[in-house]
This record gives structure tokens, sequence and C-alpha cells, in this order.
């Protein structure tokens, strides 16, 4: 009779916990699903839940206002306050809020202002290591004008990656360094196109075979990215006994320390080989060209305010 | 009341913390109760961050974690009640 009743208990638990395993299959099934077949309606399911909490963490770890600046510097605060009584440590604490000011407005202007395109200046609010894959996440949407695709710049012509995701008040950059993610590029110096592969960390890898001169400080243009200069070649591992060797390509600002983007206000469309050519000539001419006072550079043309300091560009 | 914090706790780990920091957390959340919610919380990441992702990773782990937690749970001593 006990045996009885035990092998049945145990076989209740077995018929329990398969119910329950395949509840839980059940369910991720149908979660995928629904991402699958209701993409919008599960994105704003994810944009209600996520948004929040990275809005709130922007703002505690970057804002400046009081209470998360407080926050931040709760120790700072508490010596300054005692500082305080006198008048001179009021004024530098004024004059060191308008430096950052200053600062901060230089940047934007640089995002914006020599631009030639039409762009959205953008802050960022989730970078490679506080988030979850290695994206960017800034604080323009849909609401904003931004859309999906179109290329997001880390200056007036450093291209970094294009918006994957749009939300109504954020978006997602996808950037061209994001692991998976491959990408064709021009190499000054060789002079040449092949595909970088995107490592992670704001680093793109370039294999080349053996024999191609690649060398630090050659600069990696994306020509699908139109003005695109991504940055240059910072390291190179060739060991003689491989066939290939690899080019590791960094942007000049880590993509961690981004405080500001800009994003175009038009998708990127597919680019054909001519089109490309173009781009990298374009970048090429701009490298060759110096800016010159109208008073000072003397030129046949009359008409032009750039000289170009060699004299002929090599074919591609 | 408890799930429900544990479950905010679990959203905002999900997205400030490395996912290893996530893991033991998930894996308490998993074994004290049913655990669909981390599922959704998954999906949700996925679906935000993972533009270029070519596989939904964290709605994936979930599912293994939850699933697991369930085939452990009976072999605990303290879920073991006659």
């Amino acid at each position: 009779m006990r045996k009885y009743s035990l092998t049945t208990k145990a076989n209740s638990r077995r018929t329990s916990r398969t119910r329950r395993l395949r509840l839980v299959v059940v369910i991720g099934l149908v979660f995928v699903l629904l991402a699958v077949v209701l993409p919008r309606a599960v994105s704003l399911v994810a944009s209600l839940v996520i948004t929040p909490v990275v809005m709130t963490e922007d703002w505690l770890l970057h804002s400046r206002d009081t209470v998360p600046m407080y926050l931040r510097d709760r120790n700072e605060l508490i010596a300054a306050q005692r500082e305080l009584e006198r008048e001179l440590a009021a004024r530098d604490g004024s004059e060191y809020a308008i430096n950052q000011l200053l600062v901060e407005n230089e940047e934007l202007r640089s995002l914006l202002g020599t631009a030639s395109t039409s762009r959205i200046g953008a802050g960022v609010i989730g970078r490679p290591t506080e988030l979850p894959y290695d994206t960017i996440l800034i604080d323009r949407g849909s609401r904003d004008g931004v859309v999906e695709n179109a290329p997001v710049f880390a200056g007036a012509e450093q291209a970094i990656g294009f918006i994957g995701r749009v939300y109504p008040h954020t978006a997602v950059v996808v950037l061209a360094t994001t692991p998976g993610i491959s990408s064709t590029v021009y190499i000054y110096g060789p002079n040449i196109y092949t595909v970088a592969e995107g490592m992670g960390g704001g680093i793109i890898r370039v294999h080349v075979p053996q024999g191609i001169a690649l060398e630090p400080g050659n600069l990696v243009v994306m020509p699908t990215f139109v003005s695109g200069v991504y940055g240059e070649i910072v390291s190179v591992e060739s060991v003689p006994t491989r066939p290939e060797q690899y080019g590791y390509a960094a942007l000049s600002t880590p993509v961690a320390h981004l405080r500001f983007v800009s994003v175009g206000t038009e998708a990127l469309e597919p680019l054909d080989f001519a089109s490309a050519r173009e781009v990298v000539e374009a970048v090429r001419e701009d490298m060759l060209s110096v800016p010159v006072p109208a008073g000072v550079l003397i030129d046949s043309t009359g008409t032009s305010t750039a000289t170009t300091t060699a004299s002929s560009t090599e074919n591609i | 009341m408890m799930r429900f914090t544990a479950t905010i706790i679990a959203i905002c780990l999900s997205v400030l913390v490395s996912p290893w920091l996530l893991l033991p957390v998930a894996c308490l959340h998993a074994l004290a109760w049913f655990a669909w919610e981390l599922i959704l919380i998954g999906l949700c990441v996925d679906v935000y961050f993972g533009a270029a992702s070519g596989l939904p990773y964290y709605t994936l782990a979930a599912i293994v974690l939850v699933s697991a937690a369930e085939w452990i749970k009976p072999q605990l001593l303290f879920y073991a009640r006659d």
C-alpha cells in the first residue's frame, strides 16, 4: 500500500513537471511568435518596459539636475557645502557650470554646424558597456524625425553606424562595430576595398592577404555612409606564416565616451560600386584640400577657396 | 507584491548590468516562482536592443533558465512537500 502510494506520488510529480516544462516552452513560443507576427505591438511593449529604465539611468548618471548631481557627487557636495561660507566657492561653481555648458555647446555646434547635409543632433543615453547588446541608445526618436536605417555620425563626417530601431522618444543605433555586422570599406594607403567585420567595443577588423602594405594610421572609409570616414587602422596583426593579416580600426573618440551624435534625416540606400568610388574620391579630395583665405590664395581660376596639396590622385 | 518587486528588479538589472550579474538573480527568481515574466523580459530586451542580432539570445536564455528551474524544483528538498 505504502509502495503504491509513493509510486503514485512520484508519477504525479513527474507528470506535473512535464506539464510545467511544456508550459514554459509554449509560453516562450507564443512570445516569439507574437514578436514575429506583431512586431510593432511587441516593440511598443518593449519600449514601455525598457525606456523608463534607460531614461532613469541616464538621468542619474549624466543629468545636471540637482538630485542626480547630488547623488553622484555627494561627497564633493558635502565638502563644497563647508566651503559655501566663502563667496569664492559659489563663484567657482558657477564658472564650472558655465564652462561645462560652453563645452557642450561647442560639441553640438561642431555636430550640426559643419555638417553638409541636414542632421538631427542627439544625446547618447546608452553605450555598449551599459547596454545588453553592442549598440548605442540616443534620446531622439520618431517624434523628432529620426527614421530607420538613417546614418549616424560621431562628428561632422565620422560615420559610426545606422538607426536599427526607432521608438517615439529614443532610437537604437547599430554600430558598424557590432559583432556580426560586415561592411565594405576602403583603406587609404594600400588603396584597397575590403570587408570589415565588427568586433564590438568600437573596433572593426579587416583581413587582407599578406604583402599588402597595411599600416597603423591608414584611413578607413565606409562608402555606404556617403560622407563616411570611419577611423584609422590602429593596429596590424601580421604573422608571416599565415596567409592573411589583420588590421584593427577604431574611432578617434572611444564609443564608450560618446556624448552626442548626429543622425541623417534620410535612410541609407544601397550603393553601387560606381557611387562608392565617387564617395571614396570625394573623401580623398577633402583630405588633400586645405581651406585657404581668399586674400592669401593665388589661383589662376580665382574662384576656389581651397588648394590641393598634391597634384594628382591615384586611380582606384 | 514580492513577485512584482522582484520582476521590477529583474527588468532594471536586465538593462543596467552585465548578463553575468543578472543570471544569479534570474535563477533565484525562477526558483521562487513559475517565472514566465523572465521570458517576457528577455523578449523585450531582444526586441528593443537586438536590432543587429540574428538570434534572440535573452529570450532563449530565459526559456532555458525557466525550464531548468522547473525541472530541478522537484529535486530540491524544500519543494518536495508530501
